[in-house]
């Protein structure tokens, strides 16, 4: 398949869900390196190492699907894939480095992330504190889905702090983020069933869908 | 309305909303500081606004107090309460003599400005007057002009037909 795909300057799409590639991930990557490819699908297959994405590049692609694999590594850094407008990592493993990588390339100011899930990764409030971090100047990134993740209240609070961090007039005007209009979450049942975390857990999970919905009402110039 | 005050805070129209419902009503901003660990003063948020732009800020006070049609603003707002808290320091502050006197000045020149500008519509009423009773007197005039000439003509009329009639009668005595 290697050497078709080497030589198909004029593919732009490519679906190889449900096949096993943990083996020919790595292979098909390679082949795809310089190539004009858009689209690539990989869902449900067994794939466990993505890190290979960050040895090509793929100046052309804009969306990339790796749902249900069992992903624990997509490598150090996602930046140079700034073209690229949708990402879904569903049911994967990504965890801290996974974020960390993701945020990476969040903060480039050329990024055209507008879609971004990460449903079902065993993310923490540590590695959504790197993603809410890396999104604070993001103006791309218009829909997040992050449910089914082992998010506690200083995760969701990460996310308030995003949405709206009321310490000033200018960190509410300048440094939140008001891009953000889809956040679609659950709450997890807090680790400690204190009835002040519960109580501070549910005016976070009001606040955040206050203020996403007030980004979508919002006109922006 | 809010959003055209919010203009005048910052010139820029990002996310006013936001930042109406999380700094400028009092029970958000309270509940927001308190989950994010802040320390919550109705003064704290007067020290961020630049001074050029506080009376245009507390002008607008005023007016998302008693004017708000709009349901964020039937709360009180952060600003309102912000300004009763700090009223008595900022009337203790205030120079009562000399700030009744520049109240008097003012008075003054408002009261000279009042009469300048009712002169100045009197002599326009005037003008106007005088043209139009001048247009007026010129239409009669004309009118009694075009009447008094209709009656001579008809008097002439009249006359004439006495003297054909008169010379009738005299030829019919004759034959």
């Amino acid at each position: 398949m290697t050497p078709f795909l080497q030589n198909s300057p004029k593919l732009i799409k490519i679906d190889l869900s449900q096949n096993n590639l943990s083996e020919g991930f790595e292979s098909l990557v390679n082949a795809l390196d310089g190539g004009s490819i858009n689209d690539l699908t990989l869902d449900h297959c067994s794939i466990t190492d993505a890190s290979f994405l960050g040895n090509v590049t793929l100046t052309c692609i804009k969306k990339i699907s790796l749902w249900n694999n069992n992903i624990q590594n997509i490598g150090g850094d996602m930046s140079s894939y700034t073209t690229l407008e949708s990402l879904n990592l569903d049911k994967n493993r990504i965890g801290v480095d996974g974020c960390r990588a993701i945020a990476h390339l969040l903060q480039k100011e050329d990024t055209n992330l507008t879609t971004l899930r990460l449903e079902y990764n065993g993310i923490g409030d540590e590695g959504m504190e790197i993603l809410t971090n890396s999104l604070k100047h993001n103006k791309k990134l218009n829909r997040l889905y992050i449910k089914g993740n082992c998010l506690q209240a200083m995760g969701y609070l990460a996310i308030l702090k995003l949405l709206v961090d009321v310490s000033s007039i200018e960190n509410t005007y300048n440094n939140s983020n008001h891009t953000l209009k889809t956040l679609d979450f659950d709450m997890n049942p807090p680790v400690r069933s204190d009835e002040r975390i519960v109580k501070k857990m549910k005016a976070l999970k009001w606040f955040i869908t206050v203020f996403t919905t007030l980004n979508k009402q919002q006109h922006h110039p | 309305m809010v959003h055209y005050c919010l203009y005048h805070i910052k010139q820029t129209t990002a996310s006013p909303l936001n930042l109406v419902y999380a700094q400028l009503i009092s029970q958000h901003r309270k509940k927001l500081c308190d989950i994010q660990g802040i320390e919550y003063s109705y003064e704290s948020i007067f020290s961020e606004i630049d001074p050029p732009l506080l009376p245009e800020v507390l002008s607008f006070v005023a007016l998302a107090q008693f004017r708000g049609k709009n349901s964020l603003l039937q709360t009180q707002t952060e600003l309102f309460r912000m300004l009763v808290t700090v009223a008595p320091d900022l009337s203790s502050i205030v120079n009562r003599p000399v700030s009744l006197k520049e109240r008097i000045v003012d008075n003054e020149a408002q009261v000279i400005a009042l009469g300048i500008e009712r002169e100045q519509k009197v002599a326009d009423i005037n003008a106007k007057y005088e043209r139009e009773v001048a247009v007026l007197n010129a239409k009669r005039l004309e009118m009694k002009r075009e009447l008094e000439a209709l009656q001579t003509g008809e008097k002439t009329k009249d006359k004439e037909a006495q003297e054909d009639e008169k010379l009738s009668g005299k030829k019919r005595n004759r034959s």
